[in-house]
């Protein structure tokens, strides 16, 4: 059987900043030209690649939306084992939706019979495009996937058969008829490395897809008024010093809070 | 102009026994805060429920609020069980699609986001997830606030529709005065043509079965992160939780993806839930679904080398330091006061 596998991936860009303590505006940069792989979406390229390892004939196209530097985290793509990456571009982050919608359009001219996305990004950890892009094309869609396999149903049609892991550590296994969307959730299997001569031919692999010639991106149905940090759930004491000092006044915290190592005496 | 309602979803289908309050008061709470001058405006809770259950026995469980209920026609009561929550998503469409909503609300759950996405498309409204706190500009639009950017900050977010399908984070929601309710009996029941989406089938559900009692039980957790860094630095973790009288060893996802600690002793959303006396987290950095696992505990003792982590502004006890070397500090340390050669401060 002929399986065609699309994989989202989302850019993340790299914060050269070093945390947010060091950012004095707090405003989230999207400026960075250095972009990695989300987590979540190299667990989804891995079992997509897994999936195509164990069928006769598979072939695995990864898909990113960005603005110029993501294309290296499509190029890695490729070095993992993707057939083919297609890179649209997007001027800037923009709301799942509009996401959904570009990516639904995507598909369409690129089709495939399973679309893979990371369970959420790391960065946004909404968990909504995948829903979405489902919603939009009317297929069905799996959730938080810890395993997948395809499988042909009785009529003949080709399913998958994808074990969800949910919340309090509950698995449900679900069956759907392709095409389907699933979203994976980081498993056991860490994603590959990229090999060396997969990258060198990934610049011929990538096709890249100019603002021109991109879906129309709807408006965004969000706006974000402003960001601040969180406020602390509990007030925080830090303990300062060598990690000597810092275990002698943990003991003694725990002493004075919890009677904890009071039968140790000094 | 008509008036636009909240309306609370209970994504479970509703049987003739029990339904917990958790599932719809802290939703409940949450919608009448979106519409703080009342205006008479009841939220609504939404419902779906096999045909044949006598509306009698649900106003019992749910009594006191305004209810709309979806008649699930031809299913059988093992179909009810085993369904998977997001195949009822057109039902769900077709229950709301004659009310005017303001805010759709559902718990924050995987399904429950999953549900969120569809209806938002289908609804043709915004869709906020992991919502925690909501507020309001000069007492207008709802702000709705969730965490961004890797949980390290908080959004105020609007939507820019007239709807907007909301997940609600019941575990970090900000705790404020609950507001006054009115009692209402309204209950309205819809017959649905839609029922479940057949192209889905369950083939399974299970539960974990490994014994995980001792992490209910332990006076002290050590949970550990992707800051191990390899399985050889297990043993030392260990040796530092057996420091602890009545402690036990559980791990982050991370730790358990990695196969350093075992599956089922994994804490946050996916794994268990802990409260005890002293949490400690070891190399851990605090992403919303591990602290979702376990901020119930009395305290938190976080070590972490990333000044940054998000866990420091969710512990009592913060210590910046190389896991390794604290934990080689602190067993030497601990050795020499039982032996009583070195002070206590």
């Amino acid at each position: 059987m002929r399986i065609r596998m699309n994989v989202c991936l989302k850019p993340i860009a790299e914060n050269p900043c070093g945390g947010w303590r060091s950012i004095k505006d707090f405003e989230i940069r999207n400026e960075s030209d250095r972009f990695r792989m989300n987590l979540y979406d190299a667990h989804a390229l891995e079992a997509a690649l897994q999936l195509k390892s164990r069928l006769s004939e598979a072939f695995v196209q990864a898909i990113g939306l960005g603005p110029f530097g993501t294309e290296t985290v499509l190029k890695r793509a490729v070095g993992m084992g993707a057939d083919r990456a297609v890179q649209g571009t997007v001027p800037e982050p923009l709301d799942a939706l509009s996401i959904a919608g570009a990516l639904a359009e995507l598909v369409r001219r690129y089709p495939c019979d399973l679309l893979f996305f990371g369970y959420m990004a790391e960065d946004s950890q909404q968990a909504l495009t995948g829903p979405m892009t489902a919603a939009l094309l009317d297929w069905p869609c799996l959730s938080a996937v810890v395993s997948e396999r395809v499988l042909q149903g009785e009529d003949g049609r080709l399913r998958v058969c994808a074990t969800r892991e949910l919340e309090a550590g509950v698995l449900e296994t679900v069956e759907c008829p392709l095409p389907a969307v699933l979203t994976i959730q980081t498993r056991a299997v860490q994603p590959r490395y990229p090999v060396l001569s997969k990258m060198l031919r990934s610049k011929d692999a990538l096709l890249q897809i100019d603002a021109r010639n991109m879906p129309p991106l709807s408006e965004s149905v969000l706006k974000t008024v402003d960001i601040q940090l969180p406020q602390a759930s509990r007030s925080t004491i830090r303990l300062e010093g060598t990690p000597e000092e810092q275990a002698l006044a943990l003991v003694d915290w725990l002493r004075i809070h919890h009677q904890l190592f009071m039968e140790v005496s000094g | 102009m008509s008036v636009r309602t909240p309306v609370v979803l209970l994504p479970r289908i509703l049987d003739r026994h029990t339904v917990s309050p958790s599932a719809y008061q802290p939703l409940l709470q949450f919608a009448a805060r979106l519409n703080p001058d009342g205006n008479g405006i009841c939220p609504v809770v939404a419902a779906l429920l096999p045909e044949d259950i006598p509306i009698d026995s649900v106003r019992r469980l749910l009594p006191g609020i305004r209810l709309r209920l979806g008649g699930l026609d031809l299913m059988s009561r093992d179909e009810m069980v085993n369904i998977p929550a997001f195949s009822l998503a057109s039902a769900w469409e077709e229950l709301l699609a004659d009310i005017e909503t303001m805010c759709c609300l559902l718990p924050h759950t995987i399904d429950g986001v999953q549900l969120a996405a569809y209806l938002s498309v289908r609804m043709k409204a915004a869709c906020i997830p992991g919502v925690v706190d909501v507020d309001s500009l000069d007492g207008g639009k709802p702000l709705f606030h969730r965490l961004v950017d890797h949980g390290n900050r908080v959004a105020r977010i609007a939507a820019q529709t007239e709807n907007v399908v909301v997940t609600v984070d019941r575990g970090r929601l900000t705790m404020q005065e609950n507001l006054p309710s009115i009692p209402d009996d309204t209950v309205e029941v819809k017959r649905l043509s839609w029922t479940i989406d057949r192209r889905y089938r369950l083939r399974d559900r299970s539960t974990p079965s490994a014994d995980t009692r001792d992490l209910d039980r332990a006076r002290v957790v050590v949970a550990v992160g992707r800051g191990l860094g390899k399985a050889e630095n297990l043993s030392q973790v260990e040796a530092f939780a057996a420091t602890f009288p009545g402690s036990a060893v559980a791990g982050s996802r991370g730790a358990c993806d990695a196969g350093w600690i075992p599956p089922e002793r994994q804490i946050g959303v996916t794994g268990k839930s802990v409260s005890p006396e002293v949490y400690v987290a070891l190399g851990i950095s605090g992403a919303p679904q591990h602290l979702a696992g376990m901020q119930s505990s009395r305290s938190v003792v976080s070590i972490n080398i990333d000044p940054h982590a998000p866990i420091f502004a969710h512990s009592d006890v913060g210590i910046v330091a190389d896991m390794g070397a604290f934990i080689a500090a602190w067993i030497d340390r601990i050795s020499s006061i039982q032996k009583g050669k070195a002070p206590c401060l």
